[in-house]
């Protein structure tokens, strides 16, 4: 077991390679100088060759990747064009908000979705049932800023119950996690519920049942032990999921988190937290990924990691 | 007649489907005494594996339901009693093994916690008396190294270790009858051997009673005292084994005895399948069921279904569901081995059976799309 | 007497009786699907919305480009019984903050999200199913590639990865096409192609090895006929399903980057667009954002019930 974590961690490396080569190319395939935006005060071509050298920019394309990987492995993700400070600097200081948007989101997701997809199975085809994948499909199908629209209409404005511009107190967060927590509920819901239906329908419930055992222990000690396997093997694609969700919500909701911020350097081209950013998610998606792989082999004894 | 350990009478159980009720089991009735081992025999469809899971009120309620009959085991009728009750039963008085051993055993639990949690609840016993007994039992059962297997998984089993698993589940409580369904349709041939072998022994060290559930007729030959041969739905023929070999006395036993392969017969001799499909238990003919298959019909089976009654020229308890071979019936005194009924019948069969719409091919089926 | 005729053909309807009805698998799905209320109602929303698509030009009752501005963000007409003095019965369901008409724009918006929905899916379609298949019938150099072009594209989420194509390669020529169109599909494209080839070469495996293929090739089927005949056939249910999934998949990711500010360029309309504009000026009126939010949702929603209705309907073991 340990030698697979140890193979996976390692094999995080050339996929972060790949993924920095990637973005790299498409950043630097844009054309025109990243300062060019403002074209009512054009630099002259001194200030901006200043500028240049002082980014780094005018050297050769395949130079500047290998500075920027050297850069990497020191922890250095390289100079912010719009804001003149360190990338590392800006997204440490969204990191925190936006944790606690993801973590928020997630644990309010895990904790409705889960026992509303264990319940709509077991009462499957009632009103319950179907009220439920109702909800849940409309998680899943809208999208989420048209959810998040609607609640800022009716709580924002209309009820003024909720403010939904930055983050500070809890009342700040609660339409956040809860738009974001919502799209990834939904979808838990209809994994659980559709796993859990499966693990009924297996013999081995009928064999536990022939046993004399009462209906909760059979739920519980035999279903849901095997529903839940493919359950957390989601988390991982979820947690990518979360982290896309924020982009939009954070946007939305106008929270100082890493989204925005993400988003907002795509707007003005500034390269280096774009490229600082993505290498971010990319490890984060590997590192829930890796996390998701293993809880998996620990929960099936089937599975003999190789 | 000292009480039957088991009495099932006029049992009726049904699903009820989209397409229409299905008469699973259409009025079964059997007795089965202490220690006796009985073989229930039939094709798949016929309503033997029902017919047990019914016995223990397994039957999932909807779209499944016991319309009617009476399950007296030890003296106190099954179907009367409350949840409770049942459940006291199941794997403790009353235990069964099931088919397939590959998904009948829970894959995430150890087989130590799978035997034990039986034991826990019907007998009492705590962690550690659990422990030991399973140890014993899958010592009972021949799993070698038991002691050091009982925290396996079932995955990390052979098919027929596994099997011997759910026997050693089975016998765990000591139960008084235990439901063996097509216990080794699963297993290789030779496996097969070795675990009726040691369903054989057990029985006999423990005076259990078993029901033993197949269509092979193999099987049932040197495990069972008495055969009762199933078809759509009710039990065509009831006899003592060596009987039923000897002297059956119902055209599908007839049929059934013809498929299988013998040593003994000419080379050249063919094997005579029954043509034919297996009745349809949502809207069954008025008549005997067997009709539309049986080379010696005649108009009355057709009209009017024959009761299970004693049949001449056999031995007292012998009954069977049939015109032909009832008292005053044209197959009395027929030889079955060298008649084959009428062939003009047997041509006609042929050309009904070839009207049938086709049934899919295996390449009609399209995978599953994933679930989500 | 009856004749021996008569009798056979009585026999025969008894014979009939006795045996279920056999149905083909593709018309019991059918009439599955069908069944299902859920589904059909999405059908008909589709087909209305391929209709209002497809007409556009001929129903729409304004120039959705053409501005307007004195009749900026007027209401919908019934907002004029709640109080509103906003309304122009012009303007039946209002006007956004530059004078153009809500309601014709809705309708040229469906054509893009249509557009957006079908095209990028069939490219994707059409190369992952020949990757897959190759990929899993043949193996070898094409199931490596596979394999590791999937690691990498795994890594991070579809949308992310969306993103950034779309974000870096808007000012080039490709990004300016067809108002930012080709870059749309394209981003869409080259994220999705991989899993459905995942998936097409996992059906293909499973399949690859039943008798019944292994049958075809004993009697000398070559692969171009086995892949075509028999392996096709039986991997479809699952892609059907994908494909009828990845569509409002495809227009959501539209969505969402029109949202964000690198969809579709101004002026062309989308519900992604016509939303993002609306957030805008959410506080002055907030029919701007409702009615596109509305719009898409229907659809979106409706393609998910089919969607869904189509994995029931093909599954063979599920018994409704």
């Amino acid at each position: 077991m340990l030698r697979y974590v140890v193979r996976r961690l390692l094999l995080i490396i050339p996929t972060m390679f790949f993924v920095a080569l990637i973005t790299f190319t498409l950043a630097h395939a844009a054309p025109g100088s990243p300062f060019d935006r403002n074209v009512n005060r054009p630099l002259s071509q001194e200030t901006i060759d200043r500028i240049n050298r002082y980014y780094g920019v005018d050297k050769p394309i395949p130079e500047q990747f290998v500075t920027y990987l050297g850069n990497l492995v020191r922890g250095d993700l390289g100079l912010s064009f719009t804001r003149q400070r360190p990338v590392v600097e800006i997204i440490g200081q969204g990191i925190g908000t936006t944790f606690q948007l993801g973590a928020g989101a997630l644990a309010f997701a895990l904790a409705f979705s889960i026992p509303l997809g264990i319940i709509s199975a077991l009462k499957q085809n009632t009103l319950l049932d179907y009220g439920s994948m109702l909800v849940a499909t409309i998680g899943t199908t809208i999208p989420s800023f048209v959810i998040a629209i609607f609640l800022i209409s009716i709580f924002g404005v209309g009820l003024h119950l909720l403010p939904f511009v930055g983050w500070g107190s809890w009342q700040h967060m609660v339409m956040p996690i809860f738009v974001l927590g919502l799209g990834e509920g939904a979808f838990l819901t209809r994994i659980t519920r559709a796993s859990m239906l499966e693990a009924i329908r297996q013999d081995y419930v009928r064999t536990a049942r022939s046993k004399g055992l009462r209906e909760r222990a059979v739920i519980v000690g035999h279903a849901l032990k095997n529903a839940l396997i493919p359950v957390a093997t989601i988390i991982g694609p979820a947690t990518a999921a979360l982290i896309t969700g924020s982009f939009i919500i954070e946007t939305l909701f106008n929270v100082p988190g890493m989204g925005r911020l993400y988003v907002i350097s795509i707007l003005q081209r500034d390269y280096p937290t774009i490229m600082g950013t993505t290498l971010l998610y990319a490890f984060l998606i590997m590192i829930a990924n890796l996390t998701v792989d293993i809880l998996y082999g620990v929960l099936d004894p089937r599975i003999k990691v190789r | 007649m000292a009480q039957q350990l088991l009495e099932v009478k006029d049992l009726h159980t049904q699903f009820f489907t989209r397409d229409g009720v299905v008469r699973a089991v259409d009025g079964v009735s059997f007795e089965v005494a202490a220690g006796e081992t009985l073989g229930l025999v039939g094709e798949s469809g016929c309503g033997k594996s029902v017919t047990a899971l019914s016995l223990m009120r397994l039957i999932p309620v909807p779209p499944g339901k016991i319309v009617k009959g009476s399950i007296m085991f030890d003296g106190a009728d099954v179907l009367k009693m409350d949840d409770d009750e049942v459940r006291g039963i199941r794997g403790n008085n009353i235990a069964m093994i099931f088919q397939d051993p590959m998904t009948s055993l829970n894959p995430v639990l150890t087989i130590s916690r799978q035997i034990s949690e039986a034991l826990e609840l019907h007998l009492k016993m705590d962690k550690s008396e659990a422990r030991k007994r399973t140890i014993e039992l899958l010592d009972l059962v021949g799993i070698p190294s038991a002691k050091k297997r009982v925290d396996d998984y079932p995955h990390q089993f052979s098919g027929g270790m596994r099997q011997r698993v759910m026997i050693a589940m089975a016998l765990s409580c000591n139960p008084k009858l235990i439901l063996a369904d097509e216990p080794t349709t699963a297993l290789d041939v030779t496996i097969q051997a070795q675990i009726l072998d040691l369903l054989k022994n057990l029985a006999r060290e423990f005076r259990t009673a078993f029901i033993l559930i197949t269509h092979d007729l193999g099987v049932v030959a040197g495990m069972t005292q008495r055969i009762h041969v199933m078809y759509g739905g009710k039990i065509v023929e009831k006899a003592d084994t060596a009987e039923l070999f000897a002297n059956p006395k119902m055209p599908y036993t007839w049929g059934l005895l013809r498929s299988i392969p013998r040593l003994d017969e000419h080379r050249k001799a063919k094997l005579v399948p029954i043509e034919g499909l297996p009745p349809d238990l949502i809207a069954p003919p008025p008549g005997c069921r067997f009709e539309p298959r049986c080379q010696y019909r005649r108009d009355i089976c057709r009209e009017k279904e024959p009761e299970l009654v004693h049949i001449p020229n056999s031995k007292p308890d012998h009954e069977a569901r049939c015109w032909g071979t009832q008292q005053g019936g044209w197959l009395v005194d027929t030889d079955w081995h060298k008649e084959v009924g009428d062939t003009r019948v047997l041509e006609e069969i042929k050309q009904e059976v070839a009207q049938l719409p086709p049934e899919p091919k295996p390449g009609d089926l399209p995978p599953p799309p994933p679930a989500i | 007497m009856a004749t021996a005729a008569t009798t056979q053909q009585q026999r025969a309807a008894e014979i009939n009786v006795t045996v279920r009805k056999q149905r083909s698998l593709w018309r019991d799905a059918m009439y599955r699907l069908v069944r299902n209320r859920a589904a059909l109602v999405g059908l008909i929303v589709i087909a209305f919305a391929a209709l209002v698509a497809i007409f556009a030009p001929l129903i729409a009752p304004y120039d959705p480009l053409e501005q307007n501005g004195p009749k900026q963000l007027m209401e919908p007409i019934w907002t004029q019984f709640f109080g509103s003095k906003f309304t122009d019965p012009a303007y039946i369901l209002g006007s956004d903050e530059l004078g153009r008409d809500i309601l014709s724009r809705l309708m040229y918006s469906s054509r893009v999200s249509l557009i957006i929905g079908l095209v990028p899916v069939s490219i994707v379609l059409v190369i992952g199913l020949t990757v897959g298949m190759l990929a899993g019938y043949v193996g070898g150099v094409v199931d490596d590639f596979l394999m590791r072009v999937t690691d990498v594209v795994y890594a991070f989420p579809d949308l992310l990865f969306v993103i950034i194509i779309v974000a870096t390669l808007r000012g080039t020529a490709l990004g300016e096409a067809y108002d930012g169109l080709l870059i749309i599909f394209v981003g869409i494209a080259v994220v999705n192609w991989v899993g459905v080839a995942r998936l097409v070469r996992g059906q293909v495996l499973s399949v690859k090895n039943r008798e019944f293929v292994e049958a075809a090739r004993a009697i000398g089927a070559g692969p171009g006929r086995i892949m075509r005949k028999h392996i096709f056939p039986n991997i479809l249910a699952p892609i059907i399903v994908t494909v009828a999934f990845a569509i409002p998949g495809a227009m959501l990711t539209e969505a969402v980057l029109s949202f964000l500010g690198i969809g579709i360029r101004p002026p062309t309309p989308t519900w992604g667009v016509m939303i993002n504009d609306g957030f805008l000026v959410f506080s002055t009126t907030p029919w701007p954002v409702l009615l596109p939010s509305l719009c898409i949702s229907i659809v979106l929603l409706a393609f998910t019930f089919v969607g869904d209705g189509l994995r029931d309907a093909l599954d063979p073991r599920s018994k409704m």
